[in-house]
């Protein structure tokens, strides 16, 4: 039942009407069960996974509750250990063993969306260790924080303090709350949908063999991949949020328009699957790099969490390879560089100022992490290290010769429905990006705006391709 | 703890009732559009049967893609000019018997028929993908025109199973003209196109087709379900009146040798006729040469003109 057929179609409103029609001392069960049977939609199995993650974070909550430090600690590392271990076993086994001689492949997959909850129940057991106090929840509002359908194919990443306010919060859902629930859903569906969906059966013919695609497919291909990633895993986040604030419960953001940051260590903290990078630098990074900060730790340490960053990505979708883990060295290097460079950078930015060369040095910095990104893109998308290197090496031979290459290239309606796709796109984003649009269009009548959503829900309508059976993420 | 307990969220229906009105109106403007163009996404049987209804024909073939250079070739043209009979080509790529079964309902409300060429192929009987899922596939929902006759068979057969429900919702609001599925096609069939070519063979090309037309394989596939959907087709068409003749058409040897099941398969089509007293015509083996195909298994412009002065001919002017 994904978020993008028919029977979430009807799943959603008998969801969300009956729980609002229900008493208040049963909403929450009724979130359990909707939750369930929307989970166990993707196989009656996943429940059981489900299940045995519930039971470890319900057990090393209660010894959590001891006072003796011991337990606590053991429950800690019991409870995070043995999660890492089934997600390991799950994620990992089968494709190692399959290159091991004598060890039997014992047909494990990971099934949908497990990473996310595991690294949830992770961050609650953390919390709990850290600061019972803050994390304080009844065993159905631990339930409903590790299986709430909206979250589970894909995040966000939630922290149990946060949700159970929500679940806890008594003032009235107003319908400019519902509208813009309903309005987030629309605008992911169309990401994910008109845009990612439409940018995929391209990208995945030229990177079939890259041996043979031409350099400029190449180039579009790799241009039209980082803006599949984007819409497909922002347009999910869109769709989850929305369908959650129907229930009255808001999730955290996790996406804020990617490709306008000005720095990679923007784009990773505050712009790209921010639950994500939150949790890496709360239960990982400052662990490792410890209060005192040692620059030569904080180096080590950015390092480590986008090589696990990478590791994690492995065989999401397109294979298990070193490609991901490439991916995710890069993008550490690429943070180490800019915070080599920052004192430098501050300097420029406080010369050029807001003078029209300030405003180009933006720009340049906007197109520059872009393209830094979409390099490391190759690395993630391609089949493996060798199949990056090739696109890359051909794309960079061809570039001397790219303005001979672009006039004699017979373009296809596809590519400049894709390109017109990826404009109307970042349009929409870079009018977003200034403060007050949101508020402006919210205010806006609705003469101006309901052509706007009747535009998004014909594009869905003529324009969308409905045939997809995945979000690239929730193959975590 | 008191979770979620908020108040339900007071909803301006008026102002949600104008939207929802407003989008129905321009979508069934849309759609009304879309099917003034249905024409554009190619010509199909049930456009045929729209165009033509009300006529008296004599034949109508039935059956997959091996049945289209009959159409390609001038046999319904021919057959006229010798024998003064009729035929309507009601074929279509990849369609299976229950595909036909469909067709053949709409053709009996809209046409008077008097016999039945049904073109038989197993792979046709093998696999959901050319039976369940070919009435649902959007490409041909594409070109099926609106009609309430058509929509009520939809529904009958949506009952019995064989209409997934998404496909008759997909039908009745018209998605797939609006939305076209192919958009963009990549490796669609084009046989017309290259109806007057002729094949080299290539052990590749063969294996890759067959994995084509049976994605489950043989042996997993049992054709019993669909052998009973062909019996009950055959016999509502035989309490109509009509008479019906089943062929196999030729295929080179190299790919009927290749096929997967062709034996077992022969035989219970043959138990499943032989009570009805339905004539099973095997011309697989008839025209060997590969240079007699376009591609690997469907005759070009020589091999249709072959048959019919040899086997089809004769057996069309015998009534079947």
């Amino acid at each position: 039942m994904l978020f993008t057929t028919l029977d979430f179609l009807l799943f959603l409103p008998a969801a969300v009407l009956v729980f609002w029609l229900l008493p208040a001392r049963l909403r929450l069960a009724w979130l359990v069960l909707a939750s369930l049977v929307f989970y166990g939609s993707f196989g009656l199995e996943n429940l059981i996974y489900l299940a045995v993650v519930v039971l470890i974070v319900l057990v090393a909550g209660r010894v959590l509750k001891a006072k003796a430090p011991g337990a606590r600690r053991a429950a800690l590392w019991g409870g995070t250990l043995l999660i890492l271990a089934l997600m390991g076993l799950l994620k990992y086994y089968d494709p190692v063993a399959a290159g091991i001689d004598g060890l039997p492949a014992l047909g494990l997959t990971s099934p949908a969306g497990f990473s996310f909850y595991a690294f949830t129940a992770i961050a609650l057991i953390v919390d709990r260790y850290r600061d019972p106090a803050a994390a304080r929840a009844d065993d159905a509002q631990e339930v409903l924080y590790l299986a709430w359908f909206p979250k589970i194919l894909a995040g966000p990443i939630e922290r149990i303090g946060p949700f159970v306010s929500e679940l806890n919060d008594k003032t009235p859902l107003g319908w400019p709350q519902f509208a813009a629930g309903l309005q987030l859903i629309l605008w992911g569906l169309v990401k994910k949908v008109v845009i990612a969906d439409n940018l995929a059966p391209f990208v995945d013919r030229t990177y079939a063999i890259p041996a043979y695609a031409v350099p400029i497919e190449l180039i579009l291909a790799s241009y039209f991949f980082a803006f599949q990633i984007y819409c497909d895993f922002s347009g999910y986040t869109d769709i989850a949020r929305g369908t959650s604030q129907l229930f009255g419960i808001r999730l955290s953001e996790n996406f804020r328009r990617s490709y306008f940051a000005h720095s990679v260590g923007e784009f990773w903290s505050r712009r790209w699957h921010v639950s994500l990078a939150d949790w890496f630098r709360d239960y990982v990074y400052f662990p490792l790099v410890g209060p005192e900060r040692k620059a030569w730790r904080m180096y080590a340490g950015l390092m480590v969490v986008f090589a696990l960053s990478g590791i994690w990505h492995a065989g999401l979708g397109y294979g298990i390879g070193w490609g991901f883990v490439a991916w995710g060295l890069l993008n550490g290097v690429y943070l180490w560089g800019e915070r080599a460079l920052n004192p430098l950078r501050r300097r420029l930015r406080k010369r050029l100022g807001g003078s029209w060369l300030g405003r180009l040095h933006e720009i340049a910095a906007i197109l520059t992490v872009f393209h830094l990104v979409l390099v490391s893109w190759v690395f993630f998308r391609a089949g493996d290290l060798g199949d990056a290197a090739t696109i890359l090496s051909r794309i960079w031979q061809s570039l001397p010769e790219l303005p001979t290459l672009l006039t004699r290239y017979p373009f296809t309606g596809e590519q400049a429905f894709l390109v017109c796709l990826i404009a109307a796109l970042l349009v929409i984003e870079a009018a977003m990006e200034r403060p007050t649009t949101a508020d402006r269009f919210a205010a806006a009548p609705a003469l101006l705006r309901w052509p706007v959503w009747l535009a998004c829900l014909f594009a869905l309508i003529l324009l969308g391709r409905w045939d997809s059976e995945v979000f690239v993420y929730m193959q975590f | 703890m008191h979770s979620l307990s908020r108040p339900p969220p007071a909803l301006p229906w008026t102002r949600i009732a104008a939207f929802l009105g407003l989008f129905a109106a321009l979508y069934i403007a849309a759609a009304a559009i879309a099917e003034l163009r249905v024409g554009r996404a190619g010509q199909g049987a049930m456009q045929e049967l729209l165009a033509a209804k009300g006529r008296q024909v004599d034949w109508i073939v039935l059956g997959a893609s091996h049945a289209l250079p009959l159409a390609y070739g001038g046999v319904p043209e021919r057959l006229e000019a010798e024998t003064g009979q009729t035929m309507m080509m009601l074929a279509e790529v990849g369609a299976g018997p229950l595909y036909a079964d469909f067709v053949l309902r709409q053709a009996l409300l809209d046409l008077e028929p008097m016999h039945i060429l049904y073109v038989a192929d197993s792979f046709a009987f093998r696999s959901p993908r050319w039976n369940e899922e070919r009435i649902a596939d959007r490409k041909l929902l594409r070109k099926t025109p609106w009609r309430s006759s058509m929509l009520g068979i939809l529904a009958g057969m949506a009952g019995s199973g064989g209409v997934a429900p998404g496909a008759l919702a997909d039908y009745v609001t018209n998605f797939s003209k609006l939305n076209p599925p192919d958009r963009f096609p990549q490796d669609d069939w084009r046989g017309a196109e290259n109806f007057d070519r002729s094949f080299r063979p290539s052990r590749h090309a063969t294996g890759a087709r067959i994995g084509y037309l049976y994605p489950e394989g043989a042996a997993k596939a049992d054709p019993a379900r669909y052998l009973d959907a062909l019996e009950a087709m055959f016999a509502r068409a035989r309490a109509e009146g009509l008479s019906v003749t089943v062929v196999k058409l030729p295929v080179p040897d190299a790919f009927r040798e290749a096929l997967p099941g062709e034996a077992e398969f022969d035989a219970a089509l043959a138990a499943r006729l032989a009570p009805l007293g339905i004539p099973l015509h095997d011309l697989s083996a008839a025209l060997a040469d590969p240079r007699l195909y376009f591609d690997t298994d469907h005759l070009n412009r020589d091999g249709v003109e072959l048959l019919y002065e040899r086997h089809l001919g004769p057996i069309l002017a015998a009534g079947g």
